[in-house]
């Protein structure tokens, strides 16, 4: 199985061989993607509590 | 266009409408405890979450709720891929199919968990019975019932007041899963078996052929996947034909059910939200902007696909309705539905998230195309799939009742809870994350020799194919408009990405807006309230969604569809 990132451009720099290498790239990119959605549900967070209007604060 | 078209037409629109009371109210009282046949499998339920180490009565912040939703659907799209890399490995493989490709597994596991259900591949020539049942189908189930709660969140949202949770993510995926989609997939699964759909987990039969050679024809456990591809809104076909297969879709029947199955739970949701917030013509209303805009894109996809393929009449072949013809465009259709229902099954299927197809969407007629393309881009709104297409239409709704506040220099509300900075900052983040994903990833793909290798065709249509798979993407749709060979690195992961984006960046967002709402009190109507259950509100909803959705993809159905209808 040959994969090569570079062929994302229309070349092949990188020529990734190994199935096993393969595995881990996809699982690196799913892994970023992860990580990507946590900031995502931080920065939401921290947005809407930055700006929570005090009249509708419990008293 | 024929009148027995019509009646075809008028008689889906008239069961998906008598279906919503009952089936809303159902969902309602499941959502809030309620239902009779809750309490009768009541235990069956305390035990799954003993099993889980769940306590059903905890509630959730959002943010609790969105990590316990982005961490079940990670560790999915993780076993959904280690399934496919091990399936040479795995039984129930009569075919003895191979590991399917790296770049294809994260494209699949991705596509189907994120409920769109692009299939870069063959079914019956890449997946064996394993991967298809403990894989693509147990997906399809959780990818829908992860919509559902998070649409059920979002009506909490509104319906509760000064409250700092929105409901337990678990338990209403449970409920979603164990009360809704597995009593309609068992029921609908035992009638296609009997309209002669297959389920079995025998290899391939083989006949031969007229001239003498072998003929393989593929089988496996179908019926049970079928089901729950239409109902979850995920779409993607055992076979690769999808529901133009004889074997998925066997009879005339089983389309106009396939067709119901489609909108099943999206359009009746409309009517869960109503009685949840207390006031049913709420939902209505939202229904009611739905089947506007369903009918408006229905009447100009069936009058086009009725009309006569422009590249044929100078050739002088005969396109006209008669009765030993269906007439009009039948390039790219089954013969068995012609086109009144392929044109019904491309708007339902492109309105709602689900993306299975009867009749190739490359062959309509640019007009056609451009209906089922805008379909897609409206965000899904128009039903859409189970719980996406409300929460969709919520958020437009929100951008409706800020535009109105606008106008009339009030500070806007919706269902009794004010709509402030951080609800419109949220909403326009959902709203725009999808559009930037469609246009910026089709720009790139237009740009990168790998992109346009892709292509088998050229100018405006080719760029439609484009466009349309990161609609389709994007959108959670997931279906193809063919003619784009995307199986290839390039495409398998940018379309990968782009399910990635359009469906958590819109639900993260979703979530914040049902907490932030859950946690304001209601305020009183007054004579300046607007009034969201009228057809005055209708007209506006529908509006926006036009207006938004029209306004930031003009430029670019103008290069494609609209560019191809004056061309020809």
């Amino acid at each position: 199985m040959r994969i090569g990132l570079g062929s994302l451009v229309g070349a092949n720099p990188f020529g990734i061989r190994s199935t096993l290498v393969s595995d881990l790239v996809m699982i690196a990119l799913l892994s970023a993607a992860t990580l990507t959605v946590l900031g995502y549900i931080h920065a939401c967070a921290r947005l809407t509590a930055s700006e929570k209007n005090p009249a509708d604060r419990k008293p | 266009m024929s009148w027995q078209g019509w009646i075809q037409i008028g008689v889906y629109v008239a069961a998906i409408t008598a279906l919503i009371r009952p089936l809303g109210g159902y969902m309602a009282r499941i959502f809030q405890g309620r239902s009779r046949f809750q309490k009768f499998l009541d235990p069956f339920e305390s035990r799954i979450y003993r099993l889980a180490g769940v306590d059903p009565l905890e509630e959730q912040s959002w943010v609790a709720y969105a990590l316990a939703l982005v961490v079940f659907n990670l560790a999915g799209i993780l076993v959904l891929y280690g399934l496919q890399r091990a399936q040479n490995l795995l039984p129930f493989n009569p075919q003895a199919m191979p590991a399917v490709a790296p770049d294809l597994a994260l494209n699949t596991a991705v596509s189907f968990v994120t409920n769109t259900s692009w299939q870069s591949y063959g079914g019956e020539s890449t997946m064996g019975y394993f991967v298809q049942m403990a894989g693509i189908t147990v997906q399809s189930f959780l990818s829908a019932a992860t919509g559902i709660a998070v649409a059920v969140a979002l009506i909490r949202g509104f319906a509760r007041h000064s409250a700092q949770a929105i409901g337990n993510f678990w338990v209403d995926l449970t409920r979603a899963t164990l009360y809704i989609l597995l009593p309609v997939g068992i029921l609908v699964t035992l009638f296609l078996v009997w309209q002669g759909v297959p389920q079995t987990l025998g290899p391939s039969a083989g006949a031969a052929t007229l001239e003498g050679a072998t003929q393989s024809i593929a089988l496996g456990p179908v019926a049970s996947q079928e089901t729950i591809k239409l109902l979850s809104g995920d779409g993607g076909g055992f076979f690769n034909a999808n529901s133009a297969h004889p074997f998925e879709n066997p009879t005339g029947l089983t389309g106009m059910i396939e067709m119901l199955l489609i909108f099943l739970i999206g359009a009746p949701l409309t009517n869960t939200f109503g009685r949840m917030v207390g006031d049913e013509r709420q939902g209505w209303a939202l229904y009611a902007a739905m089947m506007l805009m369903f009918a408006i894109g229905l009447t100009a996809t069936y009058a086009s696909e009725t009309a006569p393929n422009s590249a044929l009449t100078p050739l002088g072949i005969d396109q006209s309705l008669g009765t030993m013809q269906a007439g009009g465009n039948m390039e790219g259709k089954e013969v068995r539905f012609g086109p009144a229902q392929s044109a019904l099954f491309a708007t339902v299927t492109t309105a709602s998230s689900d993306g299975a197809v009867n009749s190739m969407h490359d062959s309509f007629a640019p007009l056609g195309g451009l209906v089922l393309l805008s379909n897609m881009m409206l965000d899904e709104v128009i039903v859409g799939g189970p719980g996406s297409g409300l929460f969709g239409m919520l958020l437009f709704a929100i951008v409706a009742v800020f535009i109105a506040g606008l106008m009339i220099g009030r500070t806007p509300e919706y269902l009794g809870k004010k709509i402030e900075g951080s609800e419109v900052k949220m909403t326009m983040l959902a709203l725009l994350c999808v559009p930037a994903s469609i246009l910026g990833m089709t720009a790139v793909a237009a740009a990168l020799p790998s992109g346009l290798a892709g292509l088998t065709n050229n100018g405006p249509h080719g760029f439609s194919e484009m466009l349309y798979a990161y609609s389709s993407g994007a959108a959670t749709n997931g279906s193809a408009f063919a003619g784009l060979n995307a199986n290839s690195l390039f495409y398998n992961l940018t379309l990968a990405a782009a399910m990635f984006v359009g469906r958590f960046a819109v639900i993260v967002p979703v979530l914040c807006i049902a907490g932030t709402l859950a946690a304001k009190r209601v305020v009183p109507a007054s004579a300046g309230t607007l009034p969201t259950r009228g057809p005055q509100f209708v007209g506006l909803l529908v509006g926006t969604a036009v207006i938004v959705g029209g306004l930031t993809f003009f430029p670019a159905l103008a290069l494609g569809p609209i560019a191809e209808m004056f061309s020809r």
